[in-house]
């Protein structure tokens, strides 16, 4: 399989990253090179095997916590990285639905 | 002071117990190192002397056999959280970030009465594998400033290797211990998955990241890891099991001929196949052959699904990468691009901007694998792949107890010399031989054993899960009758 | 044309659990925005989700209460978008394996025939647990939204029908019915207005007979009534749409509820893949065998059995049934005000005042909490003071009209019928000598109606009766009035 330039826009618009008209035929072709490492997979057969949803397999099942809460941040420790907040409230560009 | 900081960790404390130095000289002592080496960028912050984090009372009360961590300097690697410091994690993105809260590793650290010297450079996010993909530059080799440190532990590894201080956090994904100690001459161990809490630990890869240490010896390694490992219930993948005293199965030996007396060490054939640069494979057959002297049987072993690793890693890691990494977005924390015009030109320039190339790359490679239409191919698959690897581990500890093998295939290579914009690949394949480990979430090591063209190689030793003591003790038992681990940089002697 | 609709609904239920579903925050709703938020709800980095217990045991109960499979083994997984509300970039959800799946309610529908009602069972594919985003707020600044946090992580379950609801009338009685259990088994406020039970009704047309339609998906419906003017509006559309020859498009609509119309939210959906994957920060949830059989033991007595067992046991009618246990509190008033009233092992009695009570408690009762907008809980007539009113109408200490005015005071001044009855001198004169004389006076009052009555007006007793009734402000014994004033009016006759 290969990625295409017009794979690696939807690829882009997906995760969110911007890539310049310019910036996307290098971006392409390392994809690529990586592709043509992942795709070694599909040599191996992996017929007889269940798909291991984690790696600890069943050495850690789930645990659960108490339902009890603790205290919640502070407004400063919510607060002291916001690039734009105002009002107890985040501030993201304007959004329209 | 030079030998000062050549002292292992039992050293400086039986110097502090003494009070033949006081906590705060030591401290000074490591911190004009790592200044002196500054050039080395290994630190992204070095602290001044703090007051408040030595514990005086520990020099009294002659508890250094408690406590034998106390006053002993660390260095994080930027990737903990610390309310004190700027965990940035080698990313722009995170360029000012302070977290609110401590990672489990940097509380555990500090409860055992270590102050921090400071924190150390990485790449970005942890991808990389030479220390060059951090945003705020790259870091030298201490045995040759022109060659990299190895990565993504990068400063970790080179501030340990320069003696700027005793011990280091680190955190291996795919490698990210052992190879960068590898690269630098220092030991550093991986522990099981689940063994070292997560909780305040940047996620690259959540079901590959595992927090370590890199020290000038194994028996360090085991005093670090007294102090990080341990249940934390915080992090669901941390492991409910007992604390353990690592160093505990370090008796001294030395006197001993046979110390590995019927350990079998298992040699995996595909670990010295094509690709293994041939000074690095000798080197390697060497410390083999010490360990065979000193009592160990030698079983050769295969890993049949060995060359899927490569592959296989690269599918889950950056599946959980692309995912992990949907979080810096510019709302909340972290550096949001100015003058966006919209929201979605918001997330998009914030991310464009805080992000370096091969942590985009990863992003798309994640993104790709989980896109509808390729999920059952790639990522299903490679969990799968994950599994008969696994399986492979399992069936080999059947026949031997450890398994000794090279950390990388060559040694440090230069600055520079990978291009991986146009072929990332080539980086990939410097992970060949770590990353099975982490794909089967075992322990593993990686401890000096000699030099190749002036530059350290690792031997790399792996055991069953929860076997970390096994692993240390092979170590330790190894560095008894060997110096490879008390060599330093040549410009650190002068 | 016979035209047949088809739909399935997927209800989010908020999950009344004091702490988030991953992180040990409160979950209070109304108060200060970014207020019941720590390092999981922020997504910071380094921050990991822990299972909440509780939010677990709601999913069981739902499980059991729909008589489906707790499955043993189920699986968190992520959902990978970018939206202000959702602080990690990806919502913690269930995919592949839910927590429950394969149950069913039944649900009561008009059978098209003679009017009559049956039972229909309405499939339910799954259950499963996932965290809510935060909430974006628009209208608070010119050129900027603003995000609170407070309702990210809060726990929902995702209740998913199959698409067995072939009308309106059925899919707002599966809802209806749907927020009446959540409550009743104590897992959910059901509060509509503070988001607590929000709808996606998933609908399509067809020609009765053929295969399912193309259906669309109509969001967040927080109203019974928005839910059925939102599925007419579609229904109409759709057949108009495939009438006129124009073909449905699968799509995400958006109601609007001031103007009562769908319109399509296309701009959402062009990119949507989630890229779904199994988090690897969770292992897979485990339930016991244990575990669900003590949360059975703590599951109340279920709706439809209760009303079954109100209809078998108290010889009601299924309609009286159905009001008294359309509220667990409701019905658990009535038994306890039945209770009070018989003693349990006395059938006879229990049955004689089985109807009494329904009746008062379905009329005059629920009137006054419809008026006041109380809820049973919250009713200031004790259960105790209930049964007390009854007993004074089965013992005729007053009458039924009385009593109207009875339980309203009750209700304001929170005394006891007795009380009521003794203060205001409202007790039912049933002294025969007493009420002869009245009635006499009442007669000789009005000879010209008596004459007329005499003569063939039997209609005027009725109004005799009510004259008695004003000479003793309602307190006659109406039986015994009536009894005596047609003796007296008749004697007259003769």
């Amino acid at each position: 399989m290969a990625i295409s330039d017009s794979d690696l826009q939807k690829l882009a618009s997906l995760t969110r990253v911007r890539l310049s008209d310019d910036e996307r035929q290098p971006v392409v072709d390392s994809l690529n090179s990586i592709l043509s490492l992942i795709d070694e997979l599909q040599q191996i057969d992996v017929e007889a095997i269940d798909a291991m949803a984690h790696v600890q397999g069943s050495h850690n099942p789930l645990r659960t916590r108490a339902p009890e809460p603790t205290a919640a941040y502070s407004q400063e420790q919510v607060f002291d990285n916001a690039p734009q907040q105002q009002d107890g409230h985040f501030l993201v560009p304007k959004v329209i639905e | 002071m030079s030998e000062l900081i050549q002292q292992d960790i039992r050293g400086l404390q039986s110097l502090l117990q003494k009070g033949e130095v006081k906590p705060s000289e030591l401290f000074a002592a490591f911190r004009a190192q790592a200044q002196a080496q500054e050039s080395l960028n290994a630190f992204a912050a070095i602290n001044e002397f703090d007051e408040s984090e030595f514990d005086e009372s520990a020099a009294d009360n002659n508890g250094g056999d408690n406590n034998p961590l106390a006053n002993i300097p660390i260095a994080h690697k930027s990737i903990f959280c610390s309310r004190r410091h700027v965990s940035h994690c080698g990313s722009n993105i995170l360029k000012e970030f302070k977290s609110p809260f401590d990672s489990a590793v940097v509380e555990r650290c500090t409860a055992a009465g270590m102050p921090v010297l400071g924190m150390t450079h990485m790449d970005e996010f942890a991808m990389g594998s030479s220390g060059e993909h951090s945003a705020f530059g790259a870091t030298a080799n201490p045995w040759n400033t022109a060659y990299v440190p190895g990565g993504s532990s990068s400063g970790s590894a080179a501030a340990v290797a320069a003696r700027c201080v005793p011990i280091a956090t680190a955190t291996d994904t795919g490698g990210s211990i052992r190879q960068p100690a590898a690269f630098c001459g220092v030991s550093g161990i991986k522990p099981t998955y689940g063994r070292v809490s997560r909780w305040g630990m940047v996620a690259f890869a959540s079901s590959f990241d595992q927090g370590g240490v890199i020290a000038k010896s194994a028996e360090d390694c085991a005093l670090g890891l007294n102090a990080i490992a341990g249940f934390d219930e915080r992090d669901s993948t941390s492991l409910q099991v007992a604390d353990e005293d690592f160093t505990a199965a370090l008796a001294d030996s030395s006197d001993s001929p046979d110390s590995l007396k019927g350990v079998r060490v298992g040699i995996p054939q595909e670990f010295f196949q094509e690709g293994l640069d041939s000074e690095v494979g000798a080197r390697v057959q060497e410390a083999i052959q010490q360990l065979q002297k000193m009592g160990a049987v030698l079983v050769e072993v295969s890993l049949p699904s060995f060359r899927f690793a490569i592959p296989a890693y690269y599918v889950l890691t950056c599946a959980e990468a692309s995912s992990n990494l949907s979080r810096f977005d510019g709302v909340r924390y972290g550096a949001r691009a100015e003058d966006a015009e919209s929201l979605g030109d918001m997330f998009e320039q914030t991310r464009s901007q805080g992000f370096g190339q091969e942590v985009k790359r990863r992003i798309f490679i994640g993104a790709y694998v989980l896109s509808y239409g390729y999920y059952d191919a790639y990522y299903r698959r490679a969990m799968k792949v994950r599994q008969i690897i696994s399986n492979d581990f399992a069936r080999v500890f059947e026949q031997c107890d450890v398994l000794a093998g090279p950390t990388t295939p060559n040694p440090a290579f230069k600055l520079n010399a990978v291009d991986d914009e146009h072929d990332p690949v080539a980086m990939y394949q410097q992970d060949i031989y770590t990353v099975p480990v982490n794909l089967a979430g075992l322990p593993a090591m990686s401890i000096p054993c000699g030099l190749v063209r002036e530059l350290p190689v690792g031997l790399q030793l792996i055991a069953p899960r929860m076997c970390e003591a096994r692993l240390l003790s092979v170590a330790h038992q190894y560095q008894t009758t060997t110096d490879f681990h008390r060599q330093s940089p040549p410009s650190i002697k002068a | 044309m016979n035209w047949e609709l088809v739909i399935g609904l997927e209800i989010h239920v908020q999950l009344l659990t004091h702490t988030k579903i991953f992180s040990p925050a409160p979950t209070a709703y109304g108060q200060p925005p970014n207020s019941q938020v720590q390092a999981v709800d922020l997504g910071l980095p380094g921050a990991l989700p822990v299972l909440n217990r509780g939010a677990v045991e709601c999913a069981i109960r739902l499980g059991l209460a729909i008589d489906a499979t707790v499955n043993q083994r189920s699986e968190f997984a992520r959902k990978n978008y970018f939206y202000p509300d959702l602080p990690k970039g990806y919502q913690i959800s269930q995919f592949e394996f839910p927590v429950v799946s394969d149950g069913h309610i039944m649900i009561r529908d008009d059978d098209g025939n003679d009017g009559d009602e049956e039972d229909i069972r309405i499939g339910i594919t799954r259950a499963h647990l996932e965290e809510d985003a935060g909430k974006l707020i628009h209208d608070l600044h010119p050129q900027h939204s603003a995000v609170d946090l407070n309702r990210a992580g809060v726990p929902l379950l995702e209740i998913v029908s199959e698409p067995d609801l072939r009308s309106i009338l059925q899919a707002v009685r599966y809802a209806t019915q749907m927020h009446q259990l959540v409550q009743w088994v104590g897992i959910c406020d059901g509060n509509m207005q503070e988001g607590s039970f929000r709808m996606d009704a998933n609908i399509s047309v067809r020609r009765s007979g053929e295969p399912f339609g193309t259906r669309c998906e109509i969001k967040n419906l927080n109203s019974f009534r928005f839910l059925e003017q939102a599925l007419k509006y579609e229904q109409t559309r759709q057949i108009e749409l495939v009438e006129s020859g124009g073909e449905v498009v699968q799509e995400t609509r958006l109601f609007d509820t001031a103007k009562g119309e769908t319109r399509s939210m296309r701009s959402k959906e062009d990119a949507h893949d989630y890229r779904y994957f199994p988090d690897p920060d969770l292992p897979p949830l485990l339930i016991s065998d244990e575990w669900i059989a003590a949360v059975r033991a703590t599951l109340p007595e279920l709706p439809q059995a209760r009303r079954a067992r109100f209809c078998a046991d108290y010889q009601l009618s299924d309609y009286d049934a159905a009001q008294l246990t359309s509220d667990k509190a409701f019905a658990d008033y009535y038994e306890q005000v039945l209770g009070a009233v018989a003693s349990k092992d006395d059938v006879a009695a229990i049955k004689a005042a089985a109807k009494l009570v329904a009746n008062w408690m379905s009329g005059d009762l629920s009137a006054l909490l419809n008026e006041h907008k109380r809820a049973i809980d919250d009713c200031p007539i004790s259960h105790a003071n209930f049964a007390g009113l009854i007993k004074a109408l089965q013992d005729n200490t007053i009458s039924g009209k009385i009593a109207k005015a009875v339980i309203v005071d009750m209700w304001e001044s929170g005394a006891s019928a007795d009380e009521i009855i003794e203060r205001k001198g409202l007790k039912q004169i049933s002294d025969s000598g007493a009420l002869e004389k009245i009635a006499q006076e009442v007669v000789a009052a009005h000879p010209q109606q008596a004459e007329q009555y005499r003569q063939g007006k039997d209609k005027l007793l009725g109004f005799f009766v009510g004259q008695m009734m004003k000479a003793t402000q309602g307190r006659s014994n109406p039986e015994q009035a009536n009894q005596l004033l047609r003796r007296l009016l008749d004697e007259g006759k003769q």
